[in-house]
C-alpha cells in the first residue's frame, strides 16, 4: 500500500506576489523519512566556504586538482570539526553505502560540476571504503554529460547514469514516486523520481554550480537536486510564468530524495551571472574559484543568492528579484541582454524551501566559516 | 459468432489491380475505387511536426480519426482512406481500435503489412464490448463541436456522442442552446474546461510519458479491452497507463510498424483506489491489452 501524502502549497505564505496562485501538489511515495542525515542534515544552518585563487585558471580553462582537493579537505574538516578528511567523510559515509553524486551538466561543457571536484569527492569516498562500483554519478541528459569527459578523471568501476537515454523517456524513473500537479493544462501531470535514487542509492552528494537561472533566479543546491532528480519538470514554466517558487522545494522535500541527500558541495570554480542555467555567452561567465560545503541546501543557496546578485549589480544588470513585466524578453533577446528576464523569476523558491523544513534562510542564523587558500 | 462480427470490423481493401494479390494474401473483403467512391474520405493519420512552435510540453500535433468515428457512429457511416506509403498499419490500427467501418486504398507494396495486420486482429478477436467513457457529448453538429471532440480525443478525454442528457456519465458536455455569445479564441479552452470539470482523478484512462498515444477502452461483465495507438509509428520507450478498474488479470499483444508481432510487457503494476496502473517498457505501433478480474 502506498503512503499518500497530500500537500497543499502554502498559498498564504505571501513570499512573493506570485504566491497567491500556488498550485496544488499531490505527492505520492511509499517512502518515509530515513535516519537523521537528510536535508537539512547533520549540520543545519552551517556551511564552510573556501576561496582559492589558484583553483582555476580561466585563461587556460583548467582547474588545479591539488588545490581543489585542498579546498574540499578544508571544507569537510571545518564543517565536521574532524582533524582529518577521512574522519570527516566517515561522519557521512560507510563502506556499505551506495553513493550517488548528483552532477549539474546543464551548462556543459562550459559550466558544470567540474570533473576535478567530482574526482576529489570520489577519491574521498573510496578512501573511506566505498567501493568504486558503488559510486554513481547521475544526471538526466546524456548529451550534456558526454561533453565533459568524466570517465578519464575517475577510478575504474565508477558508474555514470543518465536517466533519459531517449529524451523524454520515463523508463529510468520510478512510477511509484512522483509529484502530480497541473500547471498549465499539460496532459502529463506527473514528475517521477530517478529510479536509481529510490532503488539503489543509500546516500547522495549534490554538486551544483554557482549559476544565475532565468526561471528560478539562481540555480544551486535546491534546484539541482530537485529538477535534476525528477522528470517532466520544464513544464513548470510557460510564457512569462514559472512555478519554480513552490515546485523546487516540493520536489526536494520528497522522500526518499530528502533523506538520502546528505551533503552538498557547491562547485564555484566557474559560474554564470546571466542567462543560466546554460552558458552560451562567454561574457556572462565568471570565476568565483570558490567552494561551499554543507548539509543545509537552503543556507548554501541563500549565500549563492548574494553571490549572484552582487555580481549582477557589479555588472550593472537588473536584480534577480526584478519582477517588472517590461524587463521580459524571450529567447535570444534574453540570452544576450542582462537587463532582461526570460520569466518573472522566483528566487523566493529558497525561502519557500525553508518553510518545508529543508534548511535555514535567515542570514542572521546561518553560520559560515570562510577560508582562503593561496 | 465472433468471426462474423470481426469480419465486419476488419478494414476492407480498395484494390483496382488484379485480384490474385489480395486473394493470395487471404484478404477477401475488398472493393474497387469506383465502388468506394461514395464513402467518406478520411485524413491520413499520423503526426505533423510543429517545430516552429515551442511549448513546454513539446506536444505533437496528432492527426487522428477516432473522434470522427465516435461522432458519426450512430449514422453507421462508411469511410475510406487513400493512404500514402508507410501508413497502412497505423490506419488499420486506428480503424480497428475505434470499431469503424473502413475501406482503405494502400500502397500495393504494403499488401503484406495489411495481410499481417488482418491476421493479427483475427487472432485477437473478442466479443464486442461497449465503450467505457467519462463524457457524454451533446453534439450540435457544428464545426466547433467537432473541433472540441478532436481536441478531447487528443487528450484521451474519452467521450461518447449522445442525443439527449443521460445518466451514467461523469460529465455531460452541452454545446448548442447554451453556447456562449463569444467563443474562446481557442477551442482547446473548451477541452481543457471539460477536463477541469471532470477532474483527472475520474478519467477512465490516463497516459503518462508521451502525448502521442491515443486510446480507446471498451468493457463489460468484468472484462475490458484497452487499445493503444502510437501515432509516432516508432517504438516509445516507457508508457505509463492508468486505467479505471482494479484488474488483476492483464495480458497484451502488439504489432510494430510493419505489422510484425512485437513483445509487450506490463511492468510496475499497481492496483489502488479503483484504478490499475502499469508501465509498457516499449510500446510499438499498436497494442491491445485485455483486462480481467
Amino acid at each position: 500500500m502506498q503512503r499518500r501524502q497530500f500537500l497543499r502549497a502554502a498559498s498564504a505564505l505571501g513570499l512573493t506576489p506570485a504566491a497567491h496562485a500556488a498550485p496544488q501538489y499531490r505527492v505520492v511515495t511509499p517512502y518515509t523519512k530515513e535516519g537523521t542525515m537528510g536535508m537539512p542534515g547533520l549540520y543545519p544552518s552551517s556551511l564552510v566556504s573556501v576561496h582559492a585563487p589558484k583553483s582555476f585558471d580561466p585563461a587556460a580553462d583548467k582547474a588545479d586538482p591539488a588545490t581543489v582537493n585542498a579546498m574540499l579537505d578544508r571544507c569537510m574538516t571545518a564543517l565536521t570539526g574532524e582533524k582529518t578528511p577521512a574522519g570527516a567523510w566517515r561522519r557521512f559515509f560507510e563502506p556499505r553505502d551506495t553513493v550517488g553524486i548528483k552532477l549539474n551538466c546543464s551548462g556543459a561543457p562550459q559550466i558544470m560540476s567540474h570533473p576535478s571536484v567530482v574526482a576529489a569527492i570520489v577519491k574521498n569516498l573510496v578512501a573511506v571504503g566505498v567501493a568504486a562500483k558503488n559510486i554513481w554519478l547521475y544526471e538526466r541528459f546524456p548529451d550534456q554529460v558526454r561533453t565533459v569527459g568524466y570517465p578519464s578523471w575517475l577510478p575504474e568501476g565508477v558508474n555514470i547514469l543518465t536517466a533519459e537515454t531517449s529524451r523524454g523517456s520515463i523508463r529510468n524513473y520510478d512510477p511509484r514516486v512522483y509529484a502530480e500537479v497541473n500547471f498549465f493544462g499539460e496532459e502529463d501531470t506527473r514528475s517521477c523520481l530517478v529510479r536509481l535514487i529510490s532503488e539503489r542509492l543509500t546516500k547522495i552528494i549534490n554538486v551544483p554550480n554557482m549559476k544565475d537561472h532565468g526561471a528560478s533566479g539562481v540555480t544551486g543546491c535546491l534546484k539541482n537536486i530537485a529538477y535534476g532528480s525528477f522528470h517532466n519538470v520544464a513544464r513548470s514554466h510557460h510564457d512569462a510564468k514559472t512555478n519554480t517558487l513552490t515546485f523546487i522545494g516540493t520536489l526536494a522535500a520528497m522522500e526518499p530524495l530528502r533523506s538520502r541527500t546528505v551533503l552538498h558541495v557547491m562547485d564555484g570554480l566557474k559560474g554564470v551571472w546571466h542567462g543560466g542555467p546554460f552558458a552560451p555567452v562567454p561574457r556572462f561567465r565568471f570565476f568565483p574559484r570558490r567552494m561551499i560545503v554543507g548539509t543545509d541546501p537552503v543556507a548554501i543557496d541563500r549565500v549563492l543568492l548574494d553571490v549572484i546578485e552582487a555580481k549582477r549589480k557589479a555588472e550593472g544588470a537588473i536584480s534577480v528579484w526584478d519582477r517588472d513585466p517590461r524587463s521580459l524578453k524571450r529567447g535570444r533577446g534574453f540570452r544576450d541582454d542582462p537587463d532582461s528576464n526570460n520569466f518573472i523569476r522566483e528566487p523566493g523558491h529558497i525561502e519557500y524551501a525553508s518553510t518545508l523544513g529543508l534548511g535555514t534562510y535567515d542570514m542572521a542564523k546561518i553560520r559560515m566559516q570562510d577560508f582562503r587558500i593561496e | 459468432m465472433i468471426a462474423l462480427l470481426l469480419a465486419a470490423a476488419l478494414p476492407g481493401l480498395i484494390w483496382d489491380g488484379p485480384a490474385p494479390g489480395p486473394e493470395a494474401a487471404g484478404i477477401s473483403r475488398r472493393c474497387t475505387s469506383a465502388e468506394a467512391a461514395g464513402y467518406t474520405r478520411l485524413p491520413t493519420p499520423g503526426i505533423r511536426g510543429r517545430a516552429e512552435e515551442a511549448s513546454a510540453t513539446r506536444q505533437a500535433w496528432i492527426i487522428a480519426n477516432g473522434w470522427r468515428f465516435e461522432r458519426y457512429r450512430a449514422r453507421n457511416q462508411v469511410y475510406r482512406y487513400e493512404l500514402p506509403s508507410g501508413k497502412t498499419v497505423l490506419a488499420v490500427a486506428e480503424a480497428f481500435a475505434w470499431d469503424a467501418d473502413v475501406w482503405m486504398k494502400i500502397d500495393p507494396a504494403e499488401l503484406p503489412h495489411f495481410a499481417r495486420m488482418s491476421a493479427f486482429l483475427r487472432a485477437h478477436a473478442a466479443e464486442p464490448m461497449p465503450p467505457v467513457v467519462n463524457i457524454g457529448m451533446l453534439d450540435d453538429g457544428s464545426p466547433l463541436a467537432g473541433e472540441i471532440m478532436n481536441l478531447m480525443a487528443r487528450k484521451n478525454l474519452l467521450f461518447q456522442v449522445i442525443s439527449s442528457p443521460e445518466a451514467g456519465y461523469d460529465f455531460v458536455f452541452r454545446l448548442g442552446s447554451e453556447k456562449p455569445k463569444t467563443y474562446p479564441a481557442n477551442p482547446a479552452d473548451y477541452a481543457e474546461s471539460v477536463r477541469k470539470q471532470l477532474g483527472d482523478e475520474k478519467r477512465a484512462v490516463r497516459i503518462y510519458g508521451t502525448s502521442s498515444v491515443l486510446v480507446r477502452l471498451t468493457g463489460a461483465g468484468g472484462k475490458a479491452r484497452l487499445h493503444l495507438v502510437n501515432f509516432t509509428q516508432n517504438p516509445i520507450e516507457a508508457v505509463r497507463v492508468r486505467v479505471k478498474g482494479e484488474w488483476s488479470r492483464r495480458s497484451g499483444a502488439a504489432v510494430d510498424g510493419s505489422a510484425q508481432p512485437a513483445a509487450l510487457a506490463l511492468e510496475d503494476s499497481v492496483m489502488e483506489g479503483g484504478f490499475t496502473e502499469f508501465t509498457i517498457p516499449s510500446l510499438p505501433l499498436y497494442a491491445i491489452i485485455d483486462l480481467g478480474r
